[in-house]
């Protein structure tokens, strides 16, 4: 058995699918190709993979991450094209790499997401004042953060490697964001809701995109793709 | 831009991915290199309208043509409305976003009554007025077509015309017409049109007909209003199964549906002769594919899909003659790759149970079977053909094989029921108990469950039982009551919503008077009436009374033999008198044997020499 490690993009409408989605449209796209991939044991036999972190509905990606189990091996170019051929628009495969059989999941060593998220607002805004927001919402240390109805406090600094200000444009401003992925995690959406907390701004738009994962190796942050 | 505007406001509701369309076998063209332009439209939500196999079909014979586009649409969610209208964005096809208003005819999917009220609210939603004689030149012709346009009465008011029976052919005829006509440069007169569009065999223009009604409410005629219409419009009937290789590349949802799965049609129309069935009367004459054809097109279906199922569709799966090759050759084809078969309708015998542990060589499946009946006198009156004998050695064979679970459908409200019949379903049930607790082994004993879901009988259109009084709302209620005190350990019982049933019956054998009331319904917000989450009985009850209608007269009525049914003009191939005899023969018990096995039973529609 061979464990090859693909990347995905997840771009346009396809950012409107659940992982649950994206899982079953994959899961079909490889059924299409003729790959000899391995199958699970059990009453529904299904291919075998391993999949990264969900992304939150409505954000698209250039960083989606799943294993995939084959029987043999087949050549990276071919994997890649063949599957390009059979995902539907918005999906597509990026790279693939074959990997140790022996590595952690997936799951177990993505640490940290780079997100680049666009933000639209209903006036005109300068850098000056941005900054300001992004400073004191910094010097905050602890936020209150609601998820699935509960309350929650978390320490900023553990959730928020980075925040920085790519650009800002009349109404549109542009972040990046270096999230946590560990437990109690704060989303992009959610970021910039503590951010712009009454500030007197309303959202027209928010595009979110994420642009890399990262596990640690050797105590500094490496691609999913390089673990 | 309506794309713009339509992805602000998926974030906001579920499933967005219901409204993006970019499905795998979506087929996108362009609009301006086309001569007519055809949206699709079920009247119901994307996860039930999706793996529609008629509108399937559809999509690619229509899209096949160079100069015919089609596209697709279902009904919106609750959620989803809203923001719609609030945002003033009107109903768009899924393929270009465009308005409904933009294409030359919608083609409603008929498949079931309780759809009705979102028929009104996408025309609604797409700026149309919702009934046929407003609407003028400048839109969209609304067509429908299913098994419900077999009586479209009720819909009269709402449609420009209707396809009866198989729509393979009628609909290219129909395109045709349309293509010659420049319907789509808008120079003819939609009544001039709609002569021509009449003259193709199949097609019912509803404003040609005119209807009497006695002044007991039933009706006194029925006749055509131009010279040109026929008294009766013969359905449909589309005799070489094996000449359909469609669809060729069925749609693969991103969501998950209510049939997630690709469908192979194996077999049209049914011999069996189930008195309730319309289904078994309309499709008629029964029609098979080949085997080698079977095999083709299944293999072919997976592959393009990537299904991890196939489901090869009939209305009596093992009563397609190669049915053990066909699952036999598919397991072996698919087993390294874990795609299982599924068979929609099995037959009470030992052969099901044989074929069932085929297919479980790949994925182990639940096994149902439809009894309908508790007693042998009540099967017979349905003409069910299937005796206890029977029944319990199907269900031994399938606990012998290992199976725990069974799933088993009931009807209660059947002619001629008595409260014996509807205790003995539990009975049976209790026997059916006995033989598991004989045949498995004591660690399973836990597992087992034997599941009846039970059904309210709605009497329809075309069948021996259009005649029958539907039972009323306490029969009902006291019907389930008499099952829930009698059920026992392993015996887990279920029933569909009782008060939608009645509604069901009334569309069903409704009449053209029924329009105003759907409009009354909906305009009240009904929609989604097949949701019980949604469907409001004092709604519609409001909405009969306003009109003066009792919905009495349409579900309870026992009708008279000599009764113009509102579908007297509609003709299905099979004789009134066929009918007629075999009600007779249900209310004395006597069984009409299957005419595959013997003798003809002079139903008619083999006049059709296919």
């Amino acid at each position: 058995m061979h464990r090859v490690r693909l990347k995905l993009a997840k771009i346009d409408k396809t950012r409107f699918l659940s992982h649950l989605e994206l899982m079953r449209t994959f899961e079909r796209a490889l059924r299409r190709t003729s790959f000899p991939y391995v199958i699970t044991q059990g009453y529904s036999p299904r291919p075998k993979f391993s999949w990264g972190p969900p992304l939150m509905i409505g954000a698209s990606s250039v960083s989606e991450y799943v294993d995939l189990f084959t029987k043999g091996k087949i050549g990276v170019q071919d994997l890649v094209s063949q599957f390009n051929l059979n995902l539907p628009e918005g999906l597509k495969v990026i790279e693939a790499n074959y990997i140790d059989f022996s590595l952690p999941s997936l799951m177990s060593l993505a640490a940290v997401a780079l997100y680049e998220i666009g933000v639209e607002v209903d006036k005109d805004i300068n850098e000056e004042i941005i900054k300001d927001y992004l400073d004191s919402f910094l010097s905050l240390k602890k936020v209150k953060i609601v998820k699935k109805g509960k309350e929650r406090v978390v320490d900023l600094k553990d959730k928020i490697l980075s925040l920085n200000l790519s650009k800002v444009d009349k109404r549109k401003i542009l972040f990046r964001a270096m999230l946590s992925l560990i437990s109690e995690t704060i989303s992009p959406f959610q970021l910039v809701e503590l951010i712009l907390a009454e500030k007197g701004l309303n959202l027209v738009q928010i595009d979110v995109s994420r642009v890399e994962l990262y596990g640690w190796k050797d105590k500094s942050l490496t691609s999913l793709m390089n673990l | 831009m309506i794309q713009q505007e339509i992805e602000r406001l998926l974030p906001q509701v579920s499933r967005p991915s219901r409204y993006i369309n970019q499905e795998w076998n979506s087929i996108h063209k362009v609009w301006s290199d086309v001569k007519l332009k055809v949206v699709l439209a079920y009247p119901d939500l994307y996860d039930v309208g999706l793996p529609n196999l008629g509108l399937q079909i559809l999509y690619e014979l229509l899209n096949k043509d160079e100069e015919v586009l089609a596209e697709r649409v279902y009904a919106p969610w609750i959620d989803m409305e809203e923001k719609m209208r609030e945002k003033k964005i009107p109903l768009f096809s899924l393929e270009s976003k465009r308005s409904l208003v933009d294409f030359d005819v919608i083609g409603f999917t008929l498949q079931h009554e309780l759809t009705y009220t979102n028929i009104l609210n996408m025309l609604d939603l797409a700026g149309l007025p919702v009934f046929a004689e407003e609407r003028d030149e400048r839109y969209p012709l609304v067509v429908g077509g299913g098994p419900c346009a077999f009586n479209p009465e009720p819909l009269a008011s709402f449609f420009d015309f209707f396809v009866i029976g198989d729509g393979e052919e009628v609909v290219l005829e129909v395109v045709e017409k349309l293509k010659q006509k420049e319907w789509v440069r808008r120079r003819s007169l939609k009544k001039d049109l709609l002569t021509e569009l009449q003259m193709t065999p199949g097609i019912y223009v509803p404003m040609f007909y005119e209807v009497k009604y006695h002044s007991s409410g039933s009706i006194s005629g029925i006749r055509p209003v131009i010279k040109e219409a026929p008294g009766k419009v013969r359905k449909r009937l589309f005799s070489n199964l094996d000449m359909l290789d469609l669809p060729e590349k069925p749609l693969v949802p991103f969501t998950e549906v209510v049939h997630d799965r690709c469908s192979l049609e194996i077999m049209r129309g049914c011999t069996r002769g189930c008195r309730f069935c319309q289904a078994g009367i309309i499709y008629r004459p029964a029609r098979e594919i080949s085997l080698e054809k079977a095999k083709k097109r299944a293999g072919e279906l997976i592959d393009q899909t990537g299904y991890e199922e196939i489901s090869l569709v009939s209305l009596s799966s093992s009563d397609f003659s190669p049915i053990f090759p066909l699952v036999k050759y598919l397991v072996k084809r698919e087993k390294e790759k874990g795609v299982s078969v599924s068979l929609p309708s099995l037959r009470m015998d030992s052969f099901s149970v044989k074929l069932a542990q085929k297919i479980g060589e790949i994925k182990k499946t639940g096994l149902t079977f439809a009894p309908e009946a508790g007693t042998q006198r009540l099967r017979d009156v349905i003409n069910k053909c299937l005796t206890e004998k029977e029944i319990l050695e199907t269900v031994q064979n399938a606990f012998m094989a290992g199976w725990e679970k069974i799933k088993l459908y009931f009807m209660v409200g059947l002619p001629t029921e008595a409260e014996e019949d509807v205790k003995s379903v539990i009975k049976l049930a209790r026997k059916i108990t006995g033989v598991a607790l004989d045949e498995i082994s004591p660690a399973k004993k836990r597992k087992l469950n034997i599941t009846l879901s039970v059904s309210a009988f709605v009497p329809k259109p075309h069948t021996s039982f259009q005649w029958a009084a539907q039972n009323n709302l306490l029969e009902f209620e006291g019907k389930i009551k008499l099952l829930k005190e009698s059920r026992s350990k392993f015996i887990n019982l279920k029933w569909h919503n009782l008060k939608s049933s009645l509604l069901e019956g009334a569309l069903a054998r409704g009449d053209r008077r029924l329009s105003k009331v759907i409009e009354k319904a909906w305009r009240l917000g009904s929609r989604f009436d097949a949701w019980s989450e949604h469907f409001n009985f004092d709604i519609w009850l409001k909405a009969f009374q306003e009109n003066n209608l009792s919905i009495d007269f349409y579900t309870t009525r026992e009708r008279l033999e000599n009764e113009i049914f509102p579908w007297g003009h509609i003709d299905s191939g099979i004789k009134k008198e066929f009918l007629w005899k075999e009600y007779q023969k249900a209310l004395k018990g006597e069984v009409t044997l299957d005419c595959r096995k013997g003798i003809c039973t002079g139903c008619g529609v083999c006049d059709f020499k296919i």
